[in-house]
């Protein structure tokens, strides 16, 4: 649970179309970008897991070295965030090679 | 763009209270000081800072912005002091592990000397974590040695010495410790008491009656409910307190009842406290302490607590009408948001007046005001003579301080400065008048002890309320021993018990284990 002095502090988007204002109901964008992420992680696989972990791994190693040492992430610390990303990293990896090679288990 | 939804009432740096509670041990050259404000909103004062870590981190700093501002309004230069390491410029709080630094803007009002660790109480509150466990006690040379330092830094005065702990009566060497005090240039002594032992001991009384022209006590003394007392010190005492305050009245020993409150336990109880000390002879003084979360006191909701001008704004209605926010006043010497206080007297017709109410607000601003230009002209048009005049502006600051209490010996001059400009009956004037013959000082100074009570509401700063400015103009110091070179020194208070690093060089901490 976020301790609750914590202010969230994201800033509605501004419409920059022309005639919204901040005041319209919530735009929820992310349930949009959650359910995209499912379909290319169905579609796509431990493809779709490399990439994404890839991705977060490379955010955060960036995001350490500009001095954030904690995340809202469960994990906390950014340390324990990039192992986690790496072993998604590397189980997907895995997963490609022993799934796809002409070796294939299955 | 859209408005905030809050208006700034003042810049400040403040420090993160969830990167404190994650490392309370973490050395003070690491902890951040953070860009933030004091934001009024919804009628209620919050300080919001940034935090690297945790983003905007909000908590409630004040209830009431209107008396806030109030308050902001008494101000007066405050003294220079000596640092305790020349070239301290390090920043806030890591300097104070050299003592008071260069940047430090007040003298020390009252140095708080922790004589124990030792306590025959582990209330659940306590700010110092003191508990019948501990052992630790400062050697008197220590003590001495500390207060000789302060002396020596403080032009040969120190105006209040505060003998706290753990629980001061139970030092085995108290009554040497206060012969030899009271041999030095030390003004007032006060003795920070949970009254146990002097509810019992006649001994202890005694020696607190013998020494009573300097010496006073505060009480602890947090209401008339099981539950307060419960609260704040684990169990039911209240019959001790009640046979304390008895046996120091009977006494003729000055008593400040000292009152932790908290919200929803007896916040609803300040007005009785007041009242007790209306209607008993020698209680010359309230003081209220919002309960705060340093220490072993961890229990206070960070968004929704008892705070100073909450304090201040409950006291009309529980005290019905007698005493209300106005008849106090910030204390001109340390910053307005440490402490307020106000006198009440008690007149010939047996009501009690406030001493803004007598000598109005305007009135006590311009005296407190030390442009001498502009005093000068104020003279000028007045029928007051100069040197009077001079007088009472001279003994209002005095009284306005963080020093003063009615066993101050120049307690009865500043009473007649002020009184013969203000109407409180024939009656007194007569006592005052007549406080220089031969015989009439007890007199006088059991009509102050039945007729003026000073009341003071004294919020400390955990991490959730903590600006560094505070500490900056504090003028309340503990003396601690430096880590490195054994040097005695002092700090603020609320630093101190704030930051366990600095909590560990308090003087019976740091001393108490080398006998």
């Amino acid at each position: 649970m976020t301790d609750p002095r914590i202010v969230p502090t994201d800033v509605p988007a501004m419409d920059t179309a022309g005639g919204g204002t901040a005041d319209q109901a919530p735009d929820p964008l992310r349930l949009c970008i959650f359910a995209t992420v499912a379909l290319l992680g169905w579609l796509l696989g431990p493809l779709a897991l490399a990439f994404f972990a890839g991705l977060g791994a490379v955010g955060y190693a960036r995001a350490r070295r500009a001095g954030l040492l904690r995340s809202k992430c469960l994990l906390g610390d950014t340390r324990l965030v990039l192992g986690y990303l790496a072993l998604l990293v590397v189980v997907a990896i895995a997963a490609l090679v022993v799934g796809f090679g002409p070796w294939r288990l299955w | 763009m859209p408005l905030r939804d809050y208006r700034v009432h003042r810049y400040v740096n403040a420090f993160c209270p969830l990167c404190h509670e994650e490392a309370p041990d973490r050395p003070l050259a690491e902890v951040r000081r953070l860009s933030g404000w004091l934001a009024v909103r919804d009628d209620r004062v919050w300080l919001e800072r940034g935090c690297p870590d945790h983003g905007l981190v909000r908590t409630l700093y004040d209830e009431s912005p209107e008396i806030l501002t109030y308050l902001e309004q008494w101000t007066a230069p405050t003294k220079v002091h000596q640092p305790d390491a020349t070239g301290n410029f390090k920043p806030v709080p890591s300097a104070y592990e050299d003592g008071l630094p260069q940047m430090q803007t007040q003298h020390t009002c009252i140095l708080l000397e922790d004589l124990l660790d030792h306590c025959n109480l582990k209330c659940p509150t306590c700010f110092a974590e003191s508990s019948p466990a501990l052992a630790s006690v400062a050697p008197l040379e220590q003590v001495l040695a500390s207060i000789d330092t302060r002396l020596s830094r403080e032009n040969g005065r120190i105006d209040v010495l505060m003998l706290s702990g753990g629980e001061p009566t139970l030092y085995p060497q108290l009554e040497e410790l206060l012969d030899a005090v009271i041999a030095r240039p030390i003004v007032r002594i006060l003795v920070n008491t949970n009254g146990l032992r002097i509810a019992q001991d006649d001994e202890l009384v005694a020696l607190l009656r013998r020494h009573r022209e300097r010496v006073e006590v505060y009480l602890q003394y947090d209401g008339e409910s099981a539950q307060a007392s419960i609260t704040h010190r684990g169990a039911d005492i209240r019959r001790f307190k009640d046979r304390a305050i008895e046996r120091l009245s009977a006494a003729g020993v000055f008593t400040t009842l000292t009152m932790t409150a908290a919200l929803g336990v007896n916040d609803d109880e300040i007005g009785h406290v007041v009242k007790r000390a209306l209607d008993t002879p020698y209680v010359g003084g309230v003081t209220i302490q919002p309960v705060f979360g340093s220490g072993r006191g961890s229990g206070v909701d960070p968004l929704d607590r008892l705070t100073h001008t909450g304090v201040l704004a409950r006291l009309e209605g529980q005290t019905g009408g007698h005493v209300t926010w106005r008849d106090l006043t910030a204390l001109p010497c340390s910053h307005p948001h440490c402490c307020s206080v106000g006198y009440l007297l008690r007149d010939d017709a047996g009501e009690w007046r406030s001493l803004t109410s007598l000598i109005g607000h305007d009135r006590l601003k311009e005296w407190l005001d030390l442009e001498p230009d502009l005093l000068a002209n104020r003279i000028a048009d007045d029928t007051i003579p100069d040197a009077m005049k001079a007088v009472v502006k001279g003994s209002l600051l005095d009284l306005l301080s963080e020093q003063s209490s009615l066993s101050h010996p120049s307690m009865s001059t500043i009473w007649k400065d002020i009184c013969t400009n203000c109407d409180i009956g024939i009656g007194t004037l007569a006592t005052l008048a007549s406080s220089r013959l031969p015989g009439r000082h007890e007199r006088l100074r059991a009509m102050l002890g039945e007729r003026v009570l000073r009341v003071t509401v004294k919020p400390f700063m955990d991490m959730n309320t903590m600006i560094e400015e505070r500490l900056t103009q504090c003028c309340v110091h503990v003396a601690t021993v430096n880590a490195e070179t054994d040097a005695h020194q002092c700090a603020p208070f609320c630093a101190v018990q704030a930051w366990a690093p600095l909590s560990r060089t308090r003087i019976s901490t740091a001393t108490g284990g080398r006998t």
